[in-house]
């Protein structure tokens, strides 16, 4: 699974939110966007994920055009801003609730993601009573759970504490040697250089550096 | 594919349900409200016995005569009003809800964005039927409860009594309309252009439009206010108006037919930002 942003320029009105973004991402690799605030970071991946279509240029999953061959990633799972479930429905029940959509992943699988990222899969209470560190891990195993080829995360250690940040590092590892594509956004530089095997940094909509988290690291500990 | 949409609208069934079930209740009181008013401004003209479902049906969706500058008469009918702000309330705000929150998961998940919104239309159908269903659902239970008679004859005297609404000459067939079809395809052709609306402006802007549409309808006699077509009192053959149910069909079913496709077009280009 490859995917190919060619030249894809976002406006809003009269504000140029991306602009003639150009980039490659392939399997089993993070990606992890850099940037402020309003840099676009979330922008690009709205575009990626379909939510989105760009006012310029063309993503290009797998050979086919998004937007034009399919509507969306055909197997892609999301995590971006804030995760939104049903407030009376347990954990559990909102992903077989997802789930049932594709019914491609058994109760058991979905228990067991849910265990993955540190909730309890028989714990009945509402997601409307869950913490903001709940709330993200379930969010996070909603996009995991079919095993998608592209994942999408957001901001995907917000209000999550060190145990959970710990386990989510431990899943994008798996992830990685999975062959899965990952796209990462974190507002926590060390985090985010941590986690990335790829930086893209974006400023006012515009890739002003893209680079290997590997090489980085010898050319600082080389200039030391 | 098939399948994939036959989950997406089993999901929309499940969800919808979840998230409308309260005002599913609202519409049941709202229901048993107006027979008990109905048989309290009847009771000096006829017994509860001599009291028809049919009746009850009548006072419901018989509606109430435009605005007439002349003498000054305002008639509010507030059985038609409350039943429609119900429904409106019911199918203005999952679908908008659904696809900037929770739905922004299903979203993703149905392959096609028409999938999605085939879906929401066939949920705002089930939803809209459900609903006056349980209306007539009420209505019958009470008429049962409180001893009338459960048929289909009813008293035209009575409503001329009670607020001088003349409901005589109308055929069977047509009665029949509008108390069962007229109404409901109403809901169901203003709830398609509402949800068609939300999607491009909102579910509070599209709710108000709507209901200054209804209100509209109510105040004004004009065609292209179909609220009349679902007033029996103000059916040609009683009110003497050129309005007839079955041209009433033919002009909900267009603007229906619309919104439903439009929509496909709106969702297409729709883009999913945070609300």
């Amino acid at each position: 699974m490859y995917i190919e942003v060619k030249n894809v320029t976002k406006k809003i009105g009269s504000n140029t939110v991306l602009s003639g973004i150009n980039v490659g991402m392939n399997t089993g690799k993070i990606y992890g966007l850099k940037g402020k605030n309003g840099s676009g970071k979330t922008m690009l991946m709205r575009i990626i994920s379909g939510l989105i279509t760009a006012t310029e240029g063309e993503v290009v999953i797998g050979g086919k055009i998004l937007g034009k061959d399919m509507s969306f990633p055909e197997s892609i799972g999301l995590l971006i801003e804030n995760p939104a479930f049903l407030p009376s429905y347990s954990g559990f029940d909102n992903l077989k609730m997802i789930a049932s959509i594709k019914n491609i992943i058994s109760d058991e699988e979905i228990k067991a993601v849910i265990e993955r990222v540190g909730l309890d899969p028989e714990d009945k209470k509402k997601y409307k009573k869950y913490s903001l560190g709940m709330k993200q891990k379930l969010g996070i195993a909603c996009a995991i759970m079919e095993k998608p080829d592209i994942i999408i995360l957001d901001e995907p250690v917000n209000a999550v504490d060190e145990e959970g940040v710990k386990i989510i590092r431990e899943i994008l590892d798996e992830l990685k040697k999975e062959d899965k594509v990952v796209i990462l956004a974190c507002h926590d530089k060390e985090e985010l250089f941590y986690l990335s095997d790829e930086i893209i940094e974006i400023d006012g909509g515009i890739i002003k550096k893209q680079y290997k988290v590997d090489e980085r690291k010898e050319e600082q500990s080389q200039q030391a | 594919m098939k399948h994939r949409l036959y989950r997406i609208i089993k999901y929309d069934l499940r969800c919808g349900f979840v998230y409308n079930y309260k005002k599913y209740v609202i519409a049941a009181i709202f229901a048993v409200i107006c027979c008990v008013l109905f048989s309290t401004f009847s009771e000096i003209y006829i017994d509860d016995e001599s009291r028809t479902f049919m009746d009850h049906l009548i006072y419901f969706f018989k509606g109430a005569k435009e605005i007439n500058l002349d003498i000054g008469t305002v008639d509010i009918p507030i059985t038609f009003i409350g039943m429609q702000i119900i429904v409106a309330t019911m199918v203005g705000y999952y679908p908008f809800d659904d696809i900037y929150g929770y739905g922004k998961q299903v979203f993703i998940r149905v392959e096609k964005k028409k999938n999605w919104w085939f879906s929401k239309c066939l949920w705002m159908f089930v939803t809209v039927i459900l609903c006056y269903l349980i209306v007539y659902m009420i209505i019958f239970i009470y008429c049962v409860a409180t001893g009338c008679s459960i048929s289909f004859k009813y008293h035209s005297d009575l409503f001329m009594n009670m607020d001088q609404s003349y409901i005589g000459g109308i055929s069977q067939t047509n009665m029949i309309l509008y108390v069962f079809v007229m109404p409901l395809l109403y809901s169901l052709m203003v709830s398609s252009v509402q949800v068609m609306l939300s999607m491009i402006m909102g579910p509070i802007v599209s709710f108000l439009l709507i209901m200054i549409y209804h209100m509209a309808g109510v105040l004004i006699l004009n065609k292209v206010f179909l609220a009349s077509y679902t007033m029996l009192v103000r059916d040609y053959m009683s009110s003497g108006r050129d309005i007839k149910p079955t041209e009433g069909i033919v002009y909900m079913l267009i603007p229906l037919i619309v919104s439903l496709v439009v929509g496909v077009f709106i969702i297409n280009k729709k883009e999913i930002f945070e609300k």
